[in-house]
């Protein structure tokens, strides 16, 4: 009994700090809309700064300590206020998910910052003098500090709740969380209302990192640790709600005590599980409430078939994309089968994100699901290619659908965050069913004889396989069905009304677009000859985005664009330094600023102009 | 064509729709109006199955629609407009049209042959009806008011409608255009005989139009009859005053 | 900062000197592979042992030898690109390098198929020898096993009966726990195994762990964790006692990578496999910390170590093998002998895993860090199960 207690207040602790962070997000995300990845950097350079700031205050006086915290916290504050006003704010007006893009560069790039200016060692930072000891609960030695923490959760939900109901400022933020008309009536100045939630939410998080010194080591892999949870926590709580993000952070930090006590070796897993079931049950979460539409004047461009001039590009791309090989080099061709790869997997994300508007950040594990298939058919019962490339598309097709039934109520972030759930609780069982899947060690040896990955012939069944695909997936969506999605998409009310069956045409777009990513991953896993959990796994569902959101989304040929461009930066840049996150992140932030469209939709727009 | 009986909604507590009951009959044009409040938009939303009553029966064209979801209503062959007019901005007018007209014909599962080339002639004509043919090519997204509303006309009117059910159809546009908008709504329903129900704001509109006028507040119908007997009736003069005081 | 820089220039001149020596032969191009940007607190060191003996072959050596490092993001199917584009484009002999297992395994798979050298330094699945093991693959450093049984071997003789064990939730993990279980139950059947916690690499929430763990109540505890994991576990153990009146057993917590950062904080008494930098005075390994220092102006670490083996190995080799011809240095690698600065080592034959050792001792705060103590060099041979056994795990032929 005296150790469930104990397991209990550890799980009370690390809530502490997950509500932190998660409120700062919540906050941003009510307001803005942005679903800010660079809400774990933050977190990273609040304990970062921490450290450098408590190595210039004098040591030993608690006083200082929890100064040098507050100024790092104030620090980030500062850095999220800037990044607000100097990029985020010129892109409020492209496709909601450009600004996912946009943070998702400035990841790319703290990480790499961080690691030139602090070096690669993990820190352990100073603890909190006068906090150092432990005190007996129960019989049981306990650290001080996470009682401290413990009680600062409530007293910043306190702080924030005040501020959220009592002020004009609090009053603003409800108001555009939930009801935008009437920021708008209220004549008040919106981006100034952004930029101080984003100073913050990103304080808080700098202030959630700072916290943690005393309790873990302070490394370059803090950012992504934290993110994923986070938003666990956001979308458990309810997008937008403070106490419904300190809820959740409650839920969580207990599954975590407690799912370690009984199931130590699927903690990851086990808050994607809660998080699915909250959201099967509560579709917003907690506490959250339906929000209000999103930000108006997203240009949403009219879909259209190839006219001649992009006919005869289309045509010299592909034979230009035959004659590849004569080029002599092996990696072009290898490099080349991948870019068709992903092309399709760029394609079938497309399908959902752009003409079905359902924003998955999950796709990766579709494509995993094909990649798979095909090892497991490959390893356990030898198949031939025919076989796998057959099974892989049934398979995750099979996959898409029953993850349509699972979130045919969901919509908007919430369908994003539980594709992100189903995707990992396919990632662990990939990771930990060792004796099927191998675990991280994969699945290797996965060939077929005459058709080896990087040679001619599987050059060329994927180029037809893939741009095939590809084609047939554009067609859908120039022919009924994809107008059908179209248009629950574009009003769904007045779709319903003229009996346009949305959610099935919507479920019918999740099998399909498992199917085509199925036939990616499992020509993928030919091309590499081997699986890995990583096929799977957040990055790549990331990488999948990337490469829509590069080409743009509401435009036929951005997968295809977005998917070259993507391979051709990766290959060159990693090749090149060992700051290719930083230049890559750089570069994206580039395209985002200069085309927020999208490759593709600047150039049509431009000729459109023209 | 449409008959209501006894419909009750209730928001906590609120009776937003307090036992309404009324009937409009094939080629008839029927305006329902009241103060702000007074429960039009509820009584439509249960009308059209956006919401389900508490209590009473709905039945349209014979058959019992009682708690119908939008989408089975559209395929019994009720029309729809909204207030605030929904196209599908990501689509030319025409296409618009096509998709209503495929999807009335059940051909939207159809995955390979390409929309282009469907139901072009079926779809120009109705945007011919509703004077819409000089912008068939134009992204919805881009158009007028105005015009906004003359192809959400065209796309309430794509299921060949025998009830047509419209929610304010000329709000937001401009006195003169209400007319001739509602002259294009009015002329074609009668020419196939359509039942039509419509709320509305501007009261020239209602007595130019209506052939019989439903005076709902506070939940409750409280009038009805021809516009110049509605006109007429002090408790109608009360109900807006008093609201208006 | 600084000292990456340093390094940067330091590949930049070798390029240099290598560009005049390629005016008598075409330089033999290795192909390095690893996790630069995920796992820079190893692989900076590494990179810089490399290259120092890199440098002192390049003296000497006939044709000289000139290495492009690439990085795999800690992801095996960059690694394969990188696999690909480096023996392809980029006209490299051979390919070396790794961290991860998987990604070992991920590129050590590629080198099969593809008929061609890999060298993995770093990787320590067992698998990469044995189950997965192939003629064109050789593994420099102690695996999984070779450590767990060196370890195995001072935790019999503790007292302890009760023992729980924590370890990442990875293959890492999840064979060192395994094997250090088998080996110890073997050595003393007494022991009774109470409980397990595998938290997530990376991401441990350790107050729990470390409530988990006291409340098996074990005698002695077994850990695998490392880095960032280690740092929180270790400070969490502290300040709830966990390590009170209890024996622990910690796999790679002595090497400086991860003992270093502990500083005062660094727990007293642990019985570890490491390298204690300083302290080693055997000729061969203070003329290496003497050329390190001279060059980098820094204690080696561990990394140090791995990469400067791995090159004086590929050196060796070559020099034995009179070409960088890939049938020809697999066959000089086989029972290929030379004196590391850990002393003499081999590549055995048998299934292509150097004799390369770890040093184990004890933990202890001296000066306000963490350094080994009673440590002895535990020679890899020592701790390789026997040959008929090697011969039953690898594919033979």
């Amino acid at each position: 009994m005296e150790a469930l207690i104990i397991q209990a207040l550890t799980g009370l602790a690390s809530a502490s700090s997950l509500f932190l962070v998660a409120s700062g997000l919540s906050l941003i995300f009510g307001v803005t809309r942005i679903v800010n990845f660079a809400h774990g950097s933050f977190y990273m350079l609040g304990a970062y700064l921490a450290v450098s700031l408590l190595a210039l205050l004098p040591r030993g006086d608690p006083m200082w300590w929890w100064l040098g915290v507050l100024g790092a916290a104030l620090a980030v504050g500062v850095i999220g206020t800037v990044l607000e006003m100097v990029l985020l704010r010129r892109i409020y007006r492209a496709p909601e998910l450009f600004q996912l893009l946009a943070t998702f560069g400035v990841v790319l790039i703290v990480q790499d910052l961080v690691l030139l200016i602090w070096g690669p060692q993990d820190i352990l930072g100073p603890r909190a003098p006068g906090l150092r000891f432990s005190i007996e609960i129960l019989g049981q030695p306990f650290p001080v500090y996470d009682l401290v923490l413990i009680t600062i959760g409530p007293v910043v939900l306190a702080g924030l709740w005040a501020l959220v109901r009592h002020t004009r400022f609090g009053m603003l933020v409800r108001a555009a969380t939930h009801d935008r008309e009437t920021v708008a009536a209220l004549g008040v100045d919106q981006r100034l209302l952004f930029t101080a939630v984003f100073a913050l939410g990103s304080t808080l998080a700098g202030l959630g990192g700072a916290l943690q010194l005393p309790r873990e080591a302070v490394t370059s892999h803090m950012d992504l640790a934290i993110i994923a949870e986070v938003f666990v926590v956001v979308v458990v709580g309810g997008l937008g709600s403070v106490p419904g993000a300190y809820l959740a952070a409650l839920l969580i930090g207990q599954v975590h005590a407690f799912g370690i006590l009984v199931l130590p070796e699927i903690t990851l897993v086990l808050i994607f599980l809660v998080m699915a079931a909250v959201l099967v049950v509560r579709p917003h979460g907690l506490l959250g409430r339906p929000l209000a539409h999103a930000r108006g004047g997203e240009a949403v461009a009219v879909l259209r078939a190839a006219g001649p001039r992009v006919r005869q590009i289309a045509w010299v791309a592909l034979t230009a994309a035959i004659l590849l090989p004569l080029a002599g080099s092996q990696h072009v061709v290898t490099l080349a089968t991948e870019a068709a790869v992903f092309i399709l997997f760029a394609a079938s994300l497309h399908l959902l994100l752009g003409p079905a508007g359902l924003v998955s950040f999950g796709h990766a594990g579709l494509f995993g699901v094909g990649a798979y298939a095909v090892a497991l058919a490959v390893k356990h019962w030898a198949a031939p290619m025919a076989v796998g490339l057959a099974l892989a598309p049934f398979a995750a097709g099979l996959a898409g659908a029953a993850f349509g039934v699972m979130c045919a109520h969901l919509s908007g972030v919430y369908l994003a965050m539980l594709s992100l759930a189903f995707a990992q609780i396919l990632w662990s069982a990939a990771f930990q069913w060792v004796a099927l899947t191998g675990g991280d060690n994969g699945i290797l040896g996965v060939r077929a004889a005459g058709w080896e990955g990087g040679g001619l012939a599987f050059y060329y069944l994927t180029l037809t396989l893939c741009l095939g695909g590809m084609l047939v997936l554009r067609r859908a969506i120039l022919a009924p069905w994809g107008y059908g999605l179209r248009a629950g998409r574009d009003a769904p009310l007045r779709a319903a009304a003229l009996g346009i069956p949305v959610v099935r045409l919507q479920w019918a777009a999740f099998a399909i677009a498992g199917a085509a990513a199925g036939m990616a991953g499992g020509l993928f896993a030919y091309a590499k000859g081997s699986v890995f959990p990583t096929y799977l796994a957040i990055p790549k569902s990331v990488d999948g985005l990337l490469m829509v959101l590069l080409g743009g989304i509401h435009t036929l040929s951005g997968p295809l664009v977005g998917a070259l461009v993507f391979v051709g930066l990766e290959d060159v840049l990693t090749r090149a330094t060992d700051l290719w996150r930083m230049a890559l992140g750089l570069i994206i932030l580039g395209v985002v600023l200069v085309f927020p469209q999208g490759v593709v939709g600047a150039v049509s727009r431009r000729t459109r102009d023209a | 064509m449409l008959e209501a009986t006894d419909l009750v909604k209730t928001f906590g507590g609120v009776r937003a729709v307090d036992g309404v009951s009324l009937r409009v009959m094939a080629g008839e044009v029927v305006a329902l109006i009241g103060p702000n409040g007074a429960g039009k938009t509820t009584l439509f939303n249960l009308l059209t199955g956006q919401l389900m009553p508490d209590r009473g029966r709905l039945a349209i064209a014979g058959v019992d629609t009682t708690g119908w979801s939008p989408r089975r209503l559209a395929r019994h062959r009720v029309g729809r407009g909204f207030q605030i007019a929904q196209a599908f901005a990501s689509m030319t007018v025409r296409e618009n049209l096509q998709t209503a007209l495929v999807a009335r014909d059940r051909g939207l599962w159809r995955l390979w042959r390409r929309l282009a080339s469907t139901a072009v002639a079926d779809a120009d004509s109705l945007l011919a009806a509703v004077e819409l043919a000089d912008q068939a090519d134009r992204p919805a997204g881009d158009l007028a008011y105005g015009d906004l509303k003359r192809l959400e006309l065209a796309l309430a009117l794509s299921n060949r409608p025998r009830l047509l059910l419209l929610d304010e159809p000329t709000a937001g546009t401009a006195p003169a255009e209400r007319r001739t908008l509602m002259t294009v709504a009015v002329t074609l329903a009668r020419r196939d005989h359509v039942a039509v129900l419509f709320t509305e704001h501007d009261m020239d509109v209602v007595f130019a139009f209506a052939d019989r006028v439903l005076v709902l507040d506070a939940g409750k119908l409280i009038a009805e009859g021809s516009p110049a007997s509605v006109r007429a009736n002090p408790a109608v003069r009360r109900a807006y005053l008093g609201s208006e005081a | 900062m600084l000292s990456r820089r340093t390094a940067l220039m330091a590949g930049a001149a070798t390029l240099a000197t290598t560009r005049i020596a390629s005016a008598q032969a075409r330089p033999i191009r290795i192909g390095e592979i690893n996790s630069y940007t995920t796992l820079a607190a190893f692989t900076e060191p590494y990179r810089k042992g490399w290259m120092l003996a890199q440098e002192q072959a390049n003296r000497t050596a006939a044709r000289p030898f000139e290495t492009l490092f690439r990085d795999d993001g800690g992801r095996p199917d960059q690694a394969l690109s990188q696999a690909q584009a480096l023996l392809s484009t980029d006209g490299c002999d051979f390919l070396a390098g790794t961290f991860l297992s998987n990604v070992g395994l991920a590129v050590s798979d590629f080198a099969r198929a593809n008929r061609r050298l890999f060298v993995a330094s770093e990787p320590l699945t067992d698998a990469l020898v044995w189950s997965q093991g192939h003629r064109y693959c050789f593994r420099l450093r102690p695996s999984t096993y070779m450590q767990a049984a060196m370890l195995a071997e001072e935790a019999a003789k503790l007292p302890a009966r009760r023992w729980a064990t924590v370890a990442p939730n990875y293959e890492y993990g999840q064979s060192a726990v395994r094997w250090f279980k088998e080996l110890l139950s073997r050595a003393r059947p007494d022991v009774v195994w109470v409980g397990e916690q595998w938290p997530a690499q990376g991401r441990i929430d350790a107050g729990a762990t470390v409530q988990a763990l006291l409340g098996m109540q074990p005698e002695a505890i077994f850990n695998a964790t490392f880095a960032a994991d280690l740092l929180a576990f270790v400070r969490q153990g502290q300040s709830r006692g966990l390590f009170r009146n209890r024996a622990v057993v910690s796999l790679l917590s002595g090497e400086p990578e991860y003992l270093e950062p502990l500083g005062d904080e660094a727990p007293e008494g642990w019985i570890v496999t490491g390298y204690p930098a300083e302290q080693i005075a055997t000729p061969e390994h203070t003329m290496f910390r003497d050329a390190y220092r001279a060059r980098f102006n820094e204690l080696p670490k561990l990394g140090s170590i791995v990469g400067y083996v791995t090159m004086q190995a590929i050196a060796a080799a070559v020099a034995r093998a009179g070409s960088a011809e890939t049938e020809a240095l697999v066959e000089a690698f086989r029972g290929l002998t030379w004196v590391s600065p850990f002393g003499p080592t081999e590549f055995r034959a048998i299934d292509h895993q150097a004799t390369l050792g770890a040093y184990v001792g004890r933990t202890a705060v001296r000066g306000g860090r963490g350094v080994m103590v009673d440590w002895r060099y535990a020679d890899g041979r020592a701790y390789l199960p026997a040959d008929d056994i090697v011969r039953q795990w690898r594919p033979q032929g």
